[in-house]
């Protein structure tokens, strides 16, 4: 595998680690801002664009926290 | 219109949450004493065509609510709230071999009158002893219908369900030409019409209890229980750890064969199986110890534990319930602080949650495994005692009298404690079964795993990439870290640490320990990896041994044993105490503990050597 592509894997891992962390522990303004960057992109023109912006829509329901009344404290995390 | 919703009410420890686990097929936590579920859980299973909803509640001696958890259920009962569900029928759950109390609680429910239905649960247990119950005759007394149930056996509660399947169950039977009868006349009545039982307690449990129970032998039982628990998990965790260490070393091997030398394969080598690989040793100690904890958990001694511990809680301003609590705290803090809802003295209560963070979770073993592994010698002591696992009781005996003294501190700033004596219901001892013992492990295996490939994993993966990025210059001498964002978060750190002997090593492996205490062992050997001028970067523990003094190494497991290195028991004291002002004074009091007593510990070992 060439270095380029080395790199550009070790960058999506690292923003896939970061989304997961603000998922645990910032839930409800990384909901907010997923929101607003997939309204962002779904208002935009080319297709593909809209496209990804439908694929990044957040669930419904803003992800609870571990400080919340979920009954799984020490199993969701 | 058939029934939709149940709620499963009772008194604590009568098997609710067995009855919910076999009913909806989940897998609540079940011990055998009081006070294991303190908020609702629903649930649902299907009877025929109908999806049936069951709400299983916090055990409750009595509709007067005196802790936040009976009030929840004392609201759904009498309907005053209902979070969000209205229970077409309340099942009653009751300990067939402990009537005189639990029928108590039945006739102030069916005062209510609302649809209910009586589970006479532990039916096995009371025929073991010899009582036998007319259930015909007990329904006739109580006026309301009666199923057996055994919670713990696949078709227990197939009477149960049968009786579900009725469209509706009739509300009980209140003759308003009766007389007022005292509850407990009345509940003696019904036994004397319904039940026949040899003796009034188990016999077993008489003979038990004079030995566990006594002021001297007792305590003696309970700190030879306590030692051997703790010997057993170094004695014998070895061979397993060192098989699980084996099998990632040799997969860090076969990745270094197949991928070429670059970035990828340092995120593989000094990241995931160096971080990972090192925190994944330490499964089978956290099993051995769960395995001792359950065990105890299920025989029904840990109740008998808080009864003898009494005057000791007493005497630091706690009290007995707070030893339940506390005991969970030893898994976590987070069900700890929450179990805490079971205390009735909101000051008591208050004095648990503040002291809870203390007592030494799982999540502190493998950086206690770690250390003593690294700087403490194997070696016997008298002949046949672990010094291992000396020291690893030692930690834990150091986080049990902290939580005593601070505890003691406390009551001395807040003297408006009101004397509440210790009322504890003492379960029938019971030998463990070893499914539920199988099952337990199971689900601690899971947790953990599940922290390593989430939360570990992640932290992991970020402290890499801040630890190799950006790469160091074309004339660089230092090692390559020394130019990362994570050399530089450390060093610029470090001063602020350096008076308890901590290098910026260290520093930085604390951080994302904030997130969860074994990310540290994670982050150390991630740092330690990449710091490695070589590529034989060796165990963790022997890297540290060469490259700490043992007054860093003392000085960083007291700073485990105070620091609340865990951002989900903030939030959950937060909540909890719904108030900044306590989370503040924990957070504070905490680090400011860990502070004074590694400096303490460090400046002494130094100034010893």
């Amino acid at each position: 595998m060439s270095p380029l592509w080395q790199n550009l894997l070790i960058y999506a891992l690292v923003l896939w680690c970061v989304w997961r962390l603000l998922r645990k522990y910032l839930p409800a303004w990384s909901w907010q801002n997923q929101a607003r960057l997939s309204y962002f992109l779904e208002s935009k023109n080319p297709l593909w664009l809209k496209r990804l912006g439908q694929r990044l829509r957040p669930a419904a329901v803003i992800p609870q926290g571990c400080n919340t009344h979920c009954s799984k404290c020490n199993a969701c995390s | 219109m058939s029934i939709a919703n149940i709620a499963l009410v009772g008194n604590p420890n009568c098997g609710k949450t067995a009855l919910f686990n076999l009913l909806t097929g989940s897998r609540q936590k079940v011990a055998n004493y009081a006070g294991v579920t303190v908020e609702r859980k629903l649930g649902q299973f299907a009877l025929g065509e109908n999806t049936i909803n069951v709400l299983d509640l916090p055990g409750a001696y009595s509709l007067n609510a005196t802790s936040p958890d009976e009030m929840i259920t004392r609201d759904i009962c009498m309907g005053t709230h209902d979070y969000g569900f209205h229970p077409d029928v309340l099942v009653c759950v009751v300990d067939a071999t402990n009537l005189r109390l639990h029928l108590r609680f039945v006739l102030e429910l069916k005062a209510l009158g609302r649809p209910m239905l009586v589970a006479l649960n532990m039916m096995d247990s009371a025929a073991k002893r010899g009582i036998v119950i007319d259930v015909e005759k007990l329904e006739m007394e109580l006026g309301v219908q009666v199923v057996s149930t055994v919670a713990v056996a696949a078709n227990g509660a197939d009477r149960l369900k049968e009786c579900l399947r009725a469209d509706a169950l009739p509300a009980p039977l209140i003759d308003p030409q009766a007389l007022p009868e005292d509850q407990h006349q009345q509940v003696r009545r019904i036994l004397r019409a319904s039940v026949s039982m040899p003796r009034d307690t188990s016999a077993l449990d008489d003979g038990l209890d004079r030995w566990l129970l006594h002021p001297v032998f007792g305590v003696l039982i309970l700190g030879l229980v306590l030692f051997f628990m703790f010997q057993a998990v170094y004695a014998w965790a070895a061979p397993f750890q060192d098989g699980i260490s084996a099998s990632v070393q040799w997969l860090s091997g076969q990745a270094g064969q197949i991928l070429p030398a670059g970035i990828l394969l340092s995120l593989l080598q000094d990241g995931i199986f160096g971080g990972l690989g090192t925190v994944l040793e330490f499964l089978p100690q956290i099993l051995i110890l769960f395995a001792f904890i359950l065990a105890l958990e299920e025989s029904g001694y840990l109740p008998r534990a808080a009864f003898l511990l009494d005057r000791v809680m007493f005497a630091s301003g706690l009290t007995g319930r707070s030893f339940i609590p506390l005991l969970s705290s030893y898994a976590c803090a987070i069900p700890g602080i929450m179990a805490t809802r079971s205390i009735q003295d909101p000051r008591d209560r208050l004095a648990t949650i503040m002291v809870a963070p203390l007592t030494t979770c799982s999540a502190r073993l493998p950086v206690y495994a770690l250390l003593i592994g690294a700087f403490i010698p194997r070696q016997d002591v008298l002949g046949w005692f672990n010094l291992q696992g000396l020291v690893l009781l030692g930690l834990y005996v150091f986080g049990i009298v902290s939580v005593f003294a601070v505890a003691l501190v406390m009551k001395r700033f807040n003297k408006t404690k009101s004397d509440h004596a210790l009322l504890l219901e003492l379960p029938s001892y019971r030998l463990p079964n070893l499914r539920d013992l199988a099952i337990g492990l199971w689900d601690r295996a899971r947790i953990f795993l599940r922290r390593v490939g989430g939360i570990i994993l992640t932290l992991t993966v970020l402290l890499w990439f801040l630890s190799s990025f950006p790469g160091p210059p074309a004339d660089a001498v230092l090692p390559a870290i020394e130019y990362s964002f994570a050399g530089r978060i450390g060093h610029f750190l470090a001063p602020l640490f350096a008076p308890i002997g901590f290098n910026w090593q260290i520093v930085l492996a604390l951080i994302p320990g904030m997130a969860a205490r074994e990310v540290a062992v994670a982050g150390l050997a991630t740092v330690y990896a990449i710091s490695s001028v070589s590529d034989d970067t060796g165990q963790l523990g022997a890297v540290l041994a060469s490259q700490w003094s043992l007054a860093t190494a003392l000085s960083v497991l007291t700073w485990y044993v105070f620091a609340p290195q865990c951002i989900s028991t903030i939030a959950t004291i937060k909540r909890e105490t719904n108030s900044w002002k306590y989370t503040g004074i924990a957070v504070f009091y905490l680090f400011g503990l860990a502070y004074f007593f590694a400096f303490l510990v460090y400046q002494t070992a130094v100034w010893l050597s």
